[in-house]
């Protein structure tokens, strides 16, 4: 859907309405409001024992309204569309601005204006029969069967969200949006001689339905069964503080963890962060440049527009080292007198936004990834990941490594297997002594969670060198 | 307490979508309400609240199954079809069918507690009252103290579940939620460490009071000013109760038929097997009074009765669903956790610390993962160094590293203080000779 009109009908709503929704959450000390309407659909279908079985979906729909006050929020949200219960939750959502004036008249531009798209898309993902997705399915399980005989469990789901929404805000602007995001889960189990490893491999983006045809399954399945296959030889790594390379892609979970959260200007404005006071100062060496980009093509952190009606846009966070802007919602940009940055995103109508990253990269280098390694007498390259964490004030944070190598005397040696990497954000950023020329933009099924809201995210990372990092392992 | 509106809700839903062709169904209609706030610089700084209702439909056709959930009432027939095509559209598997009746409970207990009627009488004055003394308290603790957010979080729900072969039940439930985050300044490692402190409950008068929820907080973020990692190697660890819940959930987390049957768990084979120390027992115990997890069945309409999991460390049932006790040959027991009580012992942490010469005592995991297929395990800590019962350095940017087998049978004493504000009743643990990274 292109047009404003088609979002009006979808919500049941108009310029009018929406002009009286937030009239009358504008009273009192308010200062802002704005109304998000959503329409969100997901879809699973679920294999196991070689059959697609299983099935999920999820139809949810309603509209959220937010009061600021200041750096205040209220917050109240319907399940209905009914004009009358979304003022109702106006009417709660004001509680925050207290009893004052009554309500300003708000005017909004009529009729809004089209966004770009970084993620346009010709087929929905409800319009492909089942049936056709049954296929990919089917076809992926036996491919990854057939390509070792020591897979003995296989477990794939494929799911695709749509999501329509339409935001209007009390500075007048009125903006909508249709994101299509689909994941690829594989989960694979082999057994030799009585041992048994497990392992898991994602995709995820934001494409429609047409993307199905596109998928390899040959290389899905390949890096599925690979991935597990490789735990039989790998063995933990040696314990303790050493130089740790981290791979292309995925790594990028190291600036998510390490320095992503606390440059989300929420945790500044509270001076809670340990980046909080500063800005232009220096937090890393040089050859660090950290973006965070709403606008890559089809990523699944990409947003045309936030959660809050301000256009997806790229941020750059650290230039040259040098930290150059936090992650921007409203409020925080309120309170620092500088533009919103387009990071106001939220998991729902349910919820308020906040300041969420999009996807978070770092600029390449001037080195290869065969100098890097070379560079290492002993120590590990980190491959695959999980999960991290990380203490936004004291700069503490981890990451789990799934796979990845031992390098011996400048050279990939073994492979190593679950171990835990914890570090201190900025400690770690002034120890990135090398830098890669090959910045890889990870495809995986991102998520990251704040304030009990989940987002989609995505990551992205050239090879880089840590000089020193505390690697968690068993002796 | 029953909802007409609920069960005819059900009724009608259940109703439509075997009129759709389904074969059998479970459906579930839920009403949520709760009031959501959060308090900072004396100031109220965020309020929400909401009223959700939503409907749950399982639907059975002919060994195909599916899950739906809709919020979009007004429209819950054109959704039901939909879920209905879709189920049509799925290949069959055999083993997928609604639970068997004779599992169903025969009678339902209503001394759980689960509702205290004076938690819907809350008002927001009230609870901006309370969040403000929690905060005024934390800030109070100590000139460090540079942030406190208190929260404050109340609510109930209604839920009424049909079982399209014979079942209803319902369940209403209170919670409310209370506590803080405080950070403070860390002048000479120029850092702002943070923790927090939160209880929740089902019963109002079973909160802490707000200077004990506050003055915890700030206390647990104090004591971290000065944290540093200390030297590598293996020491005795005393687990703080609350950190332990985690642990205690990794390891219950294996005794599951649907991971063991994905051969996705390294408590596989392991019935009627020493698995763990002898000093541990642990139960589901679904008729806990006001027991966040308690319960009258569970999501198949298994009856609920405690069960002993471990016990002395011997594995004597696993999690079971009825779709993987059809898949396994095992008897069905329920595929959740209610409410998890670790046996306690009879001796304080403080007690325990002061026999244990060098140990360090852990307060807080970040990170880290537990490979359900193996064991194996690396999870990042913070807590303090304790040299004879005294505590002596804080420490964070360390790792614990092990086999969550080796780690259990290494568990050496389970303290008297299980932790109230969770599912999992679990107290400090104990265990001898875990490897730690540091230096």
């Amino acid at each position: 859907m292109k047009e404003f009109h088609n979002y009006a009908e979808m919500f049941k709503t108009d310029i009018h309405a929406m002009e009286k929704i937030l009239s009358e959450a504008m009273t009192g000390s308010a200062t802002y409001s704005d109304v998000f309407f959503q329409k969100h659909t997901a879809h699973t279908i679920s294999m196991e024992d070689s059959k697609v079985s299983k099935a999920f979906s999820c139809a949810d729909t309603g509209a959220g309204v937010r009061v600021v006050a200041d750096d205040r929020t209220g917050y109240s949200f319907s399940e209905s569309l009914d004009h009358k219960s979304i003022i109702s939750a106006a009417r709660t959502a004001r509680y925050i601005a207290g009893h004052g004036a009554s309500g300003q008249s708000i005017s909004l531009t009529s009729p809004p204006k089209a966004l770009n798209t970084y993620y346009p898309s010709s087929t929905m993902w409800e319009d492909l029969p089942v049936p056709s997705k049954i296929d990919i399915l089917n076809s992926l399980n036996d491919r990854i069967f057939s390509s070792d005989p020591r897979i003995c469990r296989v477990r794939i789901s494929l799911s695709h969200e749509s999501s329509y929404k339409l935001v209007a805000c009390s500075d007048s602007t009125v903006s909508f949006d249709f994101q299509p995001i689909y994941s690829l889960r594989v989960f694979c189990t082999a057994e030799q001689h009585g041992t048994v490893e497990s392992n898991q491999y994602g995709l995820s983006g934001s494409y429609g339905g047409e993307h199905l045809e596109n998928l390899n399954i040959d290389e899905i399945a390949a890096e599925a069964a690979e991935r597990t296959i490789l735990l039989f030889s790998a063995r933990r790594p040696n314990p303790g503080q050493q130089p740790v390379v981290l791979d292309a892609g995925s790594s990028g979970i190291l600036l998510h963890e390490a320095i992503g959260h606390g440059l989300e200007a929420d945790f500044n404005r509270k001076g809670i962060s340990v980046f909080s006071n500063r800005i232009n100062t220096k937090i890393a060496e040089p050859a660090v440049t950290i973006i965070d980009d709403g606008t890559l093509p089809h990523a699944r952190g990409s947003i045309n527009v936030d959660d809050e009606g301000v256009s997806g846009q790229k941020t750059a966070l650290v230039e040259h080292g040098i930290l150059r802007s936090y992650m921007h919602d409203r409020i925080s940009a309120k309170y620092y007198g500088v533009a919103p940055t387009g990071n106001g995103r939220r998991e729902s109508f349910r919820n308020a936004p906040l300041p969420r990253m999009r996807t978070t990269y770092m600029q390449p280098g001037p080195d290869t990834r065969e100098e890097i390694i070379s560079s290492v007498k002993n120590g590990i390259l980190a491959h695959s990941f999980t999960n991290g964490q990380v203490y936004i004030g004291a700069g503490d944070f981890t990451f789990f490594v799934k796979s990845g190598y031992l390098i011996e005397n400048g050279k990939l040696t073994a492979p190593v297997k679950d171990v835990n990497l914890i570090g201190n954000g900025p400690d770690v950023l002034s120890k990135i002594c090398m830098v890669g020329n090959d910045l890889s933009i990870d495809s995986g099924t991102w998520s990251c969670g704040k304030q009990g809201q989940s987002v989609p995210v995505s990551l992205g990372h050239p090879t880089i060198k840590v000089s020193s990092i505390t690697v968690g392992s068993a002796l | 307490m029953n909802n007409p509106s609920l069960q005819e809700l059900c009724r009608s839903a259940a109703s439509y979508a075997k009129s759709c062709g389904a074969e059998n169904c479970i459906v579930a209609a839920v009403i949520y309400n709760s009031t959501e706030i959060e308090v900072r610089e004396s100031a109220l700084e965020y309020i929400e609240r909401s009223i959700q209702r939503h409907l749950d439909i399982e639907i059975f056709l002919n060994g195909r199954y599916s899950v739906h959930t809709i919020t979009d009432l007004q429209n819950m027939e054109r959704h039901i079809q939909h879920a209905v095509s879709i189920t049509k559209a799925l290949s069959p598997d055999t083993d997928r069918c609604i639970t068997d009746a004779s599992l169903f409970p025969r009678s339902m207990r209503d001394n759980l507690e689960l509702y205290d009627p004076s938690v819907r009488r809350i008002n927001e004055t009230e609870a901006i009252t309370s969040a403000k003394e929690i905060e005024s308290f934390g800030r109070a603790a100590d000139k460090s103290v540079i942030s406190v957010t208190a929260h404050w979080n109340h609510g109930w729900s209604e839920r009424f579940t049909l079982f399209s072969n014979g079942f209803e039940g319902c369940r209403t439930s209170s919670f409310i939620s209370a506590g803080a985050e405080t950070t403070v300044i860390d002048k000479k490692n120029n850092t702002r460490p943070e923790a927090g402190y939160s209880s929740m409950v089902r019963h109002r008068h079973d909160l802490p009071g707000n200077e004990t929820a506050g003055r915890e907080s700030a206390n647990r973020a104090l004591i971290k000013i000065g944290q540093q990692k200390t030297a590598s190697g293996s020491y005795p660890l005393v687990v703080e109760n609350r950190a332990a819940v985690r642990l205690i959930s990794s390891f219950i987390a294996a005794l599951s038929a649907e991971k063991c049957y994905h051969k996705n768990s390294f408590l596989c084979g392991m019935r009627s097997k020493q698995a763990a120390s002898p000093i541990l027992s642990v139960i589901d115990d679904p008729f806990l009074p006001r027991g966040l997890g308690s319960r009258n069945f569970d999501s198949d309409g298994i009856a609920a009765r405690p069960r002993v999991f471990l016990e002395e460390g011997i594995v004597k049932e696993y999690f079971t669903s009825w779709f993987y006790s059809i898949k396994t040959g095992m008897h069905p027991t329920t595929g959740s956790r209610s409410n998890i009580v670790v046996q306690p012992g009879t001796r304080t942490p403080a007690h325990v610390r002061k026999d244990l010469g060098t140990c360090i005592m852990v307060t807080n995991f970040i990170g880290g993962n537990t490979n359900m297929t193996t064991g194996d395990f690396s999870i990042g800590i913070q807590g303090q160094l304790i040299k004879n019962g005294r505590m002596v350095q804080p420490v964070n940017e360390m790792n614990i590293s092990g086999n969550m087998l080796e780690l259990f049978e290494n568990l050496a004493e389970i303290c008297n203080d299980p932790y109230p504000y969770s599912t999992v009743k679990c107290p400090s643990l104990v265990f001898t000779d875990v490897h730690v990274s540091g230096l």
